[in-house]
């Protein structure tokens, strides 16, 4: 065990885990910030997808010990009141089913608007395939992320 | 009190914050219960409305559609509605039901609760009218009800239902209840976002495995990796020396004879995070040495080998008409031998397996997300000698269910777990253990052989199924072939058996419409009109006989579906226009769901036409189009994502490999090596629903079976290529 610092959300906190406990266990069990999700532990699913100094990462595969001193944003903290472009397109288009890996895909979609405001079909299926969707949404996430994209620009 | 079928509503007033309304699911069949009501409608004196709900949230939008048949008839305004998941209790009238409504699969919980819901919101609203009509001393008929408001048709006076909740707990429920006529719809028909929507875009939608109780510890587990696999040695010492982990404890398998039951053996590592328990279990699970038993030396050849001898011994007899044999050696001019075959497959649902369990001075409390608290409390009464009076059932909404969350495995776990540590514990599964210790579909093969006379009709065919698991094994042969036989085989199976979305109708179906197919191009027939043929001529033949068994009144009722189905599909999407080289069409239909006297005898149909084009040994996807005919569509929102969903569940195991096995154990152990499909993967979809006011059939499962056949259909109308196994092998998928 050891002491760790990290920003999360803007918020500064200092706790004591073990040096190879992955973010995502970090956020959730001693954090208790449950909107991260935990679905592969091996950086394939995607459902765990946070933004660490603007960059999505999958928390699954990042050892606390790594990460010292870094900018975190998770779910909860992209906006105040769920108003994103990307949020709210996802709500518009009725995206998610169960919903569980849609934590993951919001912050992709996010990152991927930041980086191109405009993006093509092949733009969305490179930043997006890293996040599985087993209930099937792959269509309407397409459509959310064009339907952010005109809001975003306009 | 027994219930009258009219009045089966109860009112109480909820001590001056509003009224409940408690009604009672079987409206059809009451006699014998007390009334304690498990449905519940409450109006807040701040108007908002609060459906109490006993179907299981699974991805399947279930508390929307829920609750816009209560606010159709309610007159309420959707936005102010809220739902609330019914623990499983004692306070649940039937609680000592084994199986009752809580229980959510089959795609039926629309077609359950389609009358009482809105029997219930029509009484409300014939209460909440009554309740205006005395306060403004006016006759009923002198007031309406919308928007959760009751209004005066004689001036501008209004009252919202929160105003008249007390005065509507003080009134007695209406004797006759008239629901509306469907041409009178506002809400049933219209799409609506999920009402969970707002929530899951925020992170805050709550699913079992976000549930933290104060007094819980962790637990990640080790299950005994073969049927009859046993321990010959294992060390700990390195496991207890982690920091944060408290012990190993041993945990016994449980059985059943029945689909469902069951949970192997294991050993869990409590620990004080659940990183600390994963930790501690892949140190165990290295330090284990095992016994893998009799299924040791199993595996997916073993497996093959042994249907290939299943194929040469007797088979169990489903139906046949005429004499197979005589027709085929003395009618029959041109014939095929085919047969299909589908491998193991695991759910990989997003939200690992995980429960919550507190066994302790006699009672049972479980928090996690199933598609049956009811029948897991049943289970898990008799495992742990407990009566089901001290059970609590907190249920959760689940991250993807599709037959898996039906078994009782996990949240067996995590009570016998809890029982013998005497805690509070949260057992998560990983997701290896989810890939590798599943409840998995069938391996199952589809043989047939067809025969033509000279005329090309189909005259005779053989079925012969072979399965690793009885649960859906045969096939529903809705065409008419004159000399028709149908067995069937039951192989042990490796590995345990699961449901997994749309059950035995994904392998049947896929046969069944690849031999029909088949039959029809050895015909030189299009495939399109030589269903139609066969269809027509089973209805006529089952018109003409007049009598009606279980299973052609079923059949009388669908084929007529099934026809108007394939009409619309070849307009959609211009069956006999021509297509540029390399390209093709290729069809196939199914039902699923209900067929009893629910659904006077229906079942939703799908079919679907897949365009595919072929090029270079690459296989790709132009279009899906599918046509669905559910009876009334509650939510077009919901419905089109079920069919949207249910292609790309049937579309994983087209591109990527199932599930093998190897000494007895599932290989693949992550999404790694057990692919999915991706966004890159998902081809355009076209859906559409037939008009219909019918009852409502379901639409959780429908769309799964036609994907696979109409596939490789297209595969062989595009390249002459003729694809009969699973995953396809032949050519290479073209991804986006």
């Amino acid at each position: 065990m050891a002491q760790y610092s990290l920003t999360v959300n803007q918020k500064r906190y200092t706790f004591d885990v073990a040096p190879d406990t992955p973010l995502l266990w970090v956020l959730r069990d001693t954090l208790k910030l449950y909107g991260t999700k935990y679905g592969c532990g091996i950086g394939q699913c995607g459902a765990c997808t946070i933004h660490m100094d603007g960059l999505p990462m999958r928390s699954c595969c990042l050892p606390i010990e790594s990460i010292q001193d870094k900018q975190i944003i998770t779910i909860e903290g992209l906006t105040e009141n769920a108003d994103h472009p990307v949020q709210k397109a996802w709500e518009e288009e009725d995206v998610p089913q169960c919903g569980y890996c849609h934590s993951g895909q919001i912050m992709s979609a996010v990152a991927l608007l930041d980086r191109i405001p405009d993006p093509t079909d092949e733009d969305i299926n490179r930043a997006m395939k890293g996040n599985i969707c087993r209930c099937g949404t792959y269509p309407r996430i397409r459509k959310a992320i064009k339907l952010a994209a005109k809001d975003i620009s306009s | 009190m027994s219930l009258s079928r009219r009045n089966f509503i109860k009112i109480s007033s909820l001590a001056g914050s509003g009224v409940l309304f408690g009604f009672h699911p079987y409206i059809e069949n009451n006699t014998g219960f007390t009334f304690e009501p498990n449905l519940y409608i409450k109006i807040a004196s701040d108007n908002t409305i609060t459906l109490g709900i006993i179907k299981q949230e699974l991805g399947q939008g279930i508390k929307t559609s829920l609750a816009m048949l209560m606010a159709e008839e309610l007159e309420a305004n959707l936005e102010t509605i809220k739902t609330e998941f019914i623990p499983y209790n004692k306070e649940v009238p039937d609680y000592q039901n084994e199986w009752n409504l809580f229980a959510t699969g089959g795609s039926g919980s629309i077609v359950e609760m389609w009358e009482v819901l809105r029997k219930a919101g029509a009484a409300v609203r014939d209460v909440l009218l009554e309740a205006a009509s005395q306060t403004w001393s006016v006759s009923k008929e002198d007031c309406y009800a919308q928007e959760s408001f009751v209004f005066s048709k004689r001036d501008s006076r209004s009252l919202s239902y929160g105003q008249l909740a007390e005065k509507a707990s003080e009134l007695t429920p209406p004797e006759a209840i008239q629901l509306k006529s469907p041409e009178d719809y506002k809400l049933i028909g219209k799409p609506v976002i999920d009402l969970k929507n707002k929530f899951v875009k925020k992170g805050a939608y709550p699913y079992g495995i976000d549930v933290n109780l104060p007094d819980m510890v962790y637990a990640s587990i080790v299950l005994y990796p073969t049927k009859d696999a046993k321990i010959v040695q294992y060390d700990a010492s390195k496991v207890l020396a982690i920091k944060g982990v408290s012990q190993i404890v041993e945990f016994p398998s449980t059985t059943g004879n029945i689909v469902f039951k069951g949970s192997e053996a294991g050993l869990a590592v409590i620990a004080d995070s659940t990183w600390t328990a994963i930790k501690g279990k892949k140190i165990l699970e290295d330090n284990i040495q095992w016994d893998l038993g009799s299924y040791g030396t199993k595996d997916t050849m073993s497996l093959k080998a042994d249907f290939k001898i299943a194929l040469r011994e007797d088979f169990n007899q489903r139906g046949s008409r005429e004499n197979i044999d005589t027709a085929f050696d003395q009618e029959v001019v041109k014939e095929i031998t085919v047969s299909y075959e589908n491998p193991y497959l695991a759910h990989g649902l997003m939200e690992p397996l995980n429960a919550i369990a507190r066994v302790k001075d006699g009672k049972c409390e479980i928090w996690a997300g199933t598609q049956s608290p009811q029948f897991t409390s049943h289970y898990l009464s008799r495992i742990l000698d407990l009566e089901l009076e001290n059970f609590v059932f907190h249920t959760y909404p689940s991250g993807g269910g599709f037959g898996r969350r039906f078994f009782v495995d996990y949240v067996t776990q995590a009570a016998l777990i809890s029982k013998k540590i005497g805690r509070t514990v949260k057992v998560t599964w990983t997701r290896e253990d989810e890939i590798q210790h599943g409840r998995y579909h069938p391996f199952r093969q589809e043989h047939y052989r067809g025969g033509l006379d000279k005329d090309n009709n189909l005259i005779a065919a053989h079925y012969k199924g072979i399965t690793t698991h009885a649960w859906g094994a045969g096939v529903n042969m809705i065409y008419n072939i004159p000399n028709y036989k149908s067995e069937y085989s039951i192989r042990g199976s490796v590995l345990h058996f699961g449901s997994w979305r749309s059950v035995g109708a994904h392998n049947s179906i896929f046969g069944r419409e690849c031999f029909i197919d088949e039959m029809a191009h050895l015909a030189k027939k299009d495939p399109v009109a030589f269903r139609k043929e066969l269809l027509q001529k089973e209805l006529s033949e089952i018109e003409e006989s007049g009598e009606y068994s279980r299973g052609t009144k079923a059949r009388k009722t669908q084929i007529p579906r099934y026809l108007n189905v394939l009409d619309i599909l070849s307009e959609k999407v211009n069956w006999h226009s021509p297509l540029p080289e390399n390209e093709g069409l290729g069809v196939a239909i199914s039902d699923y769901g209900y067929g009893r006297e629910l659904t006077e005898w229906r079942s939703s149909v799908c079919g679907q036409v897949a365009h595919i084009a072929v090029k270079d040994g690459i296989w790709e996807i132009k279009k899906i189009t599918a046509v669905v005919d559910c009876g009334t569509v509650v939510n077009p929102n919901g419905a089109k994502a079920q069919v949207e969903g249910s292609i790309y569940w049937a579309l994983t195991p087209l591109i990527y490999e199932g599930i093998t096995v190897k000494n007895g154990q599932v290989v693949q152990s992550n999404f790694h090596d057990y692919k999915v499909l991706r966004i890159d993967g998902a081809p355009e979809i076209a859906i559409h629903f037939m008009e219909s006011d019918a009852v409502p059939t379901g639409m959780g499962e429908t769309a799964v079976p036609p994907l696979t056949p109409a596939v490789l259909n297209g595969i062989y109308a595009a390249s002459g290529i003729r694809v009969r196994t699973i995953p396809v092998k032949e050519l290479s998928y073209r991804y986006a």
